[in-house]
C-alpha cells in the first residue's frame, strides 16, 4: 500500500440528523479516500437518503451534532450552492421536475455556476452531444422541460447527463440505480464509471447490490438504524445477497 | 366619487365624438352614455367585484384626457420598414390610431387594419354588423363608460378564406393623467386565420391615465384566432379592459394575456362558444409586485356543446400586491359534450403577498367532461433545493423556477422579438423581487 498523504475526499464524523424532529442517522462515520468508490447498503429506512441529503446539506434536514467535511473542510456552515461549487453532487432517487425550463437552459446554469472556468460558453455545446451520445440520450431532450412528463429511466438518464456535464470530484448517487432495465442500467453504470479515478469519489447508495456488479466498489458500508454497522470489500455486497440483512441485524443487536 | 361637474365634461366629450360619428353610431354612443349615467355602481357584495372597489374605476377628479400624437418610442424591432415580423400594423394613442401599415401582398386579399372610427365610415357595413353586437352595455357600468367615450382603436378585418402568415399588431400608448377610452373591433372571417397582438403601455413611466378599452372579436365558422394583450404600463396607469368574444362551430380562438404593468387593472374577458366542433384557449400571465393590484374575471360560456375550452391563467404576486382572478364556466342547457377545463396557479413570493382564486362551474346539463384547479402558494423548496444542489444561487434558482413557471405562455406569443422583450421586462422584474 502506498503511503496515505491524500486528504481524504469525505469525512462523516459522529452525524446524527434528524427531520421534523425525528432522529434518523445516530453517530455515523465514514472515510472516502481519493479516488475510491463506496457502497452504502441497507434496507428502506435505514438511513441512507438522509446521509445523501444531509451531505448535499437540505434544508429540510437537521444536523444535531457531527461533522462533514469535504476535501479536509467542514462545509455544514456552506449553503447547497456553495457545495455544489465546490465539487459535491447529488443523483437524486425522485429528482424533481422544473417546469417550464428547458434541459438546455438548465445545463447551461448549472455548467455556468460550477465550472465556468473549465468550459467557456463554445464548449459547451460540444460537450453537451458528447455526453448525449455517452448516455444514449436523444437531442430533442434538450428541449423538453427538466424531468417534466419524464419516465423513471429518462429522469435517471438526465441526472448521469448533469453528473457528466458537472464532473463532480463527489458524487453521491442515491439509488440511481433502482427503476432502470439492464441496458439503462449499463449505461449509468458506465457513466459512474468515467468519472472514478484520482482526484474523485463516489459513494453509491443503494439496496441491491445490482449495479455493483457493473461498478465495483472499493468498500461497502451496511447501514443499519443510522449508524455504520459493518465494513468489507466487495465480497460482502454479494454476502448480503446471499443471506439478507437479518444476520447483520442480530450481531448488531 | 364621480360628481355633476366632472360626468358634464365626460357628457360634453361624448357628444363632440359623436357629432363626428355617423348617425347609427352617435346613437349607440349616446345610449351607452345614457346606460352609464343611468346604472348604479355594481355592488361590492357581488362576488365580481368583491376584490376591488368600482369606485376605482370612475373619473373621479380626473379629467377628459386629451388625445395626444406623442407616441413614445416603439421597440426598436417592431417595424423596421419591411414586413418581416408583422403583415401589419396600427399605430395607436390615447385611443386613437394614428397610422396603419399593412404588407400589400395582405390588402390585397381584402385585409384591413384600420382606426375604428374611420372604419365605421369606410367598411361600414362590416362594422355596423358586429360593433357593440356582444358588449352588454345596458348591464355594465364601466362598459357603457368605455362605449360612450371612444377616441378610435383598431378594426381588424381578415375576410373569408384569408390565411396571415405572419402576425398584425396593434401598438398603443397612452400618455398623460386623463381618462381614455377606446374600442377594437377583430372579425375573422370564415376559415381565414390570423393573429393579432395587442401591444399596451404608457408613453411615460409616470403616466396615470386611466383607460376604459373595449374589444370585441368575432371569429366565423372554421376560422382560427390567436390574440395576445401585452401590457407593460407605468405603474400609475389604470386599465379596465372589457373583451368580448363570439366564437362559431369548429372555429378556434387563442387567446394569451401577459399583464405585467399598471396600478390597478380589472379586466373581464367573456367567450360564447356559439357552435359545435370549436375550441377556445385562454391563456395569461400576471406579475404582480409593489402594490399593484390585478383582479382578472373570465366566462368561458359554451351555449352549445361538443366543443371544448382550456384555460390556464398563472400569477406571480410579490411584495405588497395583490392578484385576484374569477374564472366561470357556464356550460348551457344544450351544452352536452362540452369540455372545461381551467386552472389558476399563483406563485406568492413575500408573505405579505395576496392572490385569490375562485373557479365557478355553472353546469346545466348532463354528460360534459369539467374540470377546474386553483392553487396559491409559495416556491416549491424541493425545486429550490433541487436547483441549489445544480450550483445555482437561491436567488438563480427562484429566478428559474418562476421564469418557467411563466414561460409555456411567453411560448405562445408570436414573434421571437416579442417573447424576447417579455422575458426581457419579466428578468427586470424578478430581479428586483428575487
Amino acid at each position: 500500500m502506498s503511503e496515505e498523504t491524500l486528504t481524504p475526499i469525505l469525512e462523516v464524523e459522529g452525524l446524527h440528523v434528524a427531520i421534523d424532529g425525528k432522529e434518523i442517522l445516530r453517530g455515523l462515520d465514514l472515510t472516502v479516500e481519493d479516488g475510491e468508490t463506496h457502497a452504502i447498503m441497507g434496507r428502506n429506512g435505514s438511513g441512507k437518503s438522509t446521509l445523501s441529503a444531509a451531505i448535499m446539506g437540505d434544508p429540510r434536514y437537521e444536523v444535531t451534532s457531527g461533522a462533514i467535511r469535504f476535501r479536509g473542510e467542514d462545509v455544514l456552515d456552506m449553503p447547497v450552492h456553495e457545495r455544489a461549487r465546490a465539487g459535491i453532487f447529488l443523483s437524486f432517487q425522485y429528482p424533481v421536475a422544473l417546469p417550464g425550463v428547458s434541459v438546455s437552459n438548465f445545463l447551461r446554469q448549472a455548467v455556468k455556476a460550477v465550472r465556468a472556468d473549465e468550459v467557456p460558453t463554445k464548449a459547451f455545446r460540444p460537450l453537451v452531444k458528447e455526453n448525449l451520445q455517452r448516455l444514449d440520450i436523444p437531442q430533442s431532450f434538450m428541449t423538453r422541460y427538466v424531468n417534466d412528463g419524464f419516465s423513471g429511466g429518462e429522469k435517471k438518464r438526465l441526472e448521469m447527463l448533469q453528473m457528466l456535464m458537472l464532473q463532480p470530484p463527489l458524487a453521491i448517487l442515491d439509488e440511481t440505480d433502482s427503476g432502470l432495465d439492464i441496458d439503462a442500467l449499463k449505461i449509468v453504470s458506465g457513466a459512474i464509471n468515467l468519472l472514478r479515478g484520482e482526484g474523485r469519489a463516489q459513494l453509491l447508495i443503494t439496496h441491491y447490490q445490482r449495479i455493483l456488479h457493473y461498478v465495483k466498489p472499493d468498500k461497502v458500508h451496511v447501514l443499519l438504524q443510522g449508524r455504520i454497522v459493518k465494513q468489507g470489500g466487495p465480497e460482502l455486497a454479494e454476502e448480503l445477497e446471499q443471506r439478507g440483512y437479518e444476520w447483520i441485524e442480530s450481531e448488531a443487536a | 366619487m364621480s360628481n355633476a361637474t366632472t360626468d358634464s365634461a365626460f357628457a360634453a366629450t361624448a357628444e363632440r365624438l359623436a357629432a363626428d360619428d355617423p348617425a347609427w353610431l352617435a346613437a349607440a354612443r349616446r345610449a351607452a352614455f345614457a346606460a352609464y349615467e343611468g346604472a348604479s355602481l355594481p355592488d361590492r357584495a357581488r362576488h365580481l367585484w368583491r376584490y376591488t372597489d368600482p369606485s376605482k374605476l370612475l373619473p373621479g377628479a380626473r379629467t377628459p384626457g386629451v388625445p395626444d400624437d406623442a407616441f413614445g418610442e416603439l421597440p426598436a424591432d417592431y417595424h423596421d420598414g419591411t414586413f418581416e415580423h408583422a403583415a401589419g400594423l396600427a399605430i395607436a394613442c390615447d385611443g386613437r390610431v394614428l397610422r396603419t401599415a399593412i404588407d400589400p401582398a395582405v390588402s390585397d386579399h381584402g385585409v384591413v387594419v384600420a382606426d375604428l372610427r374611420e372604419a365605421a365610415r369606410t367598411h361600414e357595413d362590416v362594422v355596423r354588423a358586429h360593433l357593440l353586437s356582444l358588449a352588454q352595455v345596458e348591464f355594465d357600468k364601466f362598459e357603457a363608460l368605455g362605449a360612450a367615450l371612444f377616441a378610435g382603436g383598431a378594426f381588424v378585418h381578415v375576410p373569408a378564406g384569408v390565411v396571415l402568415d405572419r402576425a398584425l399588431r396593434v401598438a398603443h400608448r397612452v400618455h398623460g393623467d386623463g381618462v381614455f377610452a377606446e374600442r377594437s373591433l377583430v372579425v375573422i372571417g370564415e376559415n381565414a386565420e390570423a393573429e393579432v397582438v395587442f401591444d399596451l403601455s404608457t408613453v411615460g413611466a409616470d403616466d396615470a391615465a386611466m383607460l376604459h378599452a373595449g374589444l370585441e372579436v368575432h371569429v366565423a365558422p372554421g376560422a382560427r384566432c390567436r390574440l395576445v394583450f401585452i401590457q407593460t404600463a407605468g405603474r400609475r396607469f389604470v386599465h379596465a379592459p372589457v373583451i368580448r368574444c363570439r366564437v362559431e362551430g369548429d372555429a378556434s380562438l387563442e387567446t394569451v394575456t401577459v399583464a405585467l404593468g399598471g396600478a390597478l387593472v380589472k379586466s373581464l374577458q367573456t367567450t360564447e362558444i356559439v357552435g359545435k366542433g370549436a375550441t377556445v384557449k385562454a391563456l395569461g400571465i400576471v406579475f404582480a409586485d409593489g402594490r399593484q393590484h390585478f383582479d382578472h374575471h373570465t366566462l368561458q360560456d359554451h351555449l352549445v356543446g361538443q366543443n371544448s375550452s382550456d384555460l390556464d391563467y398563472r400569477a406571480v404576486v410579490a411584495e405588497r400586491a395583490r392578484s385576484s382572478y374569477t374564472g366561470n364556466l357556464r356550460i348551457g342547457l344544450e351544452g352536452a359534450g362540452a369540455d372545461a377545463h381551467q386552472r389558476n396557479h399563483n406563485l406568492l413570493l413575500h408573505d405579505t403577498a395576496r392572490a385569490d382564486t375562485i373557479p365557478e362551474l355553472e353546469i346545466l346539463t348532463n354528460d360534459v367532461s369539467c374540470s377546474h384547479a386553483a392553487a396559491v402558494g409559495p416556491l416549491d423548496e424541493e425545486m429550490i433545493f433541487f436547483c441549489t444542489s445544480r450550483g445555482l444561487s437561491e436567488e438563480q434558482a427562484r429566478r428559474v423556477i418562476i421564469s418557467g413557471f411563466l414561460e409555456p405562455v411567453i411560448t405562445r406569443i408570436p414573434g421571437d422579438d416579442l417573447q424576447d422583450r417579455v422575458r426581457t421586462a419579466l428578468a427586470t422584474r424578478l430581479a428586483a423581487v428575487t
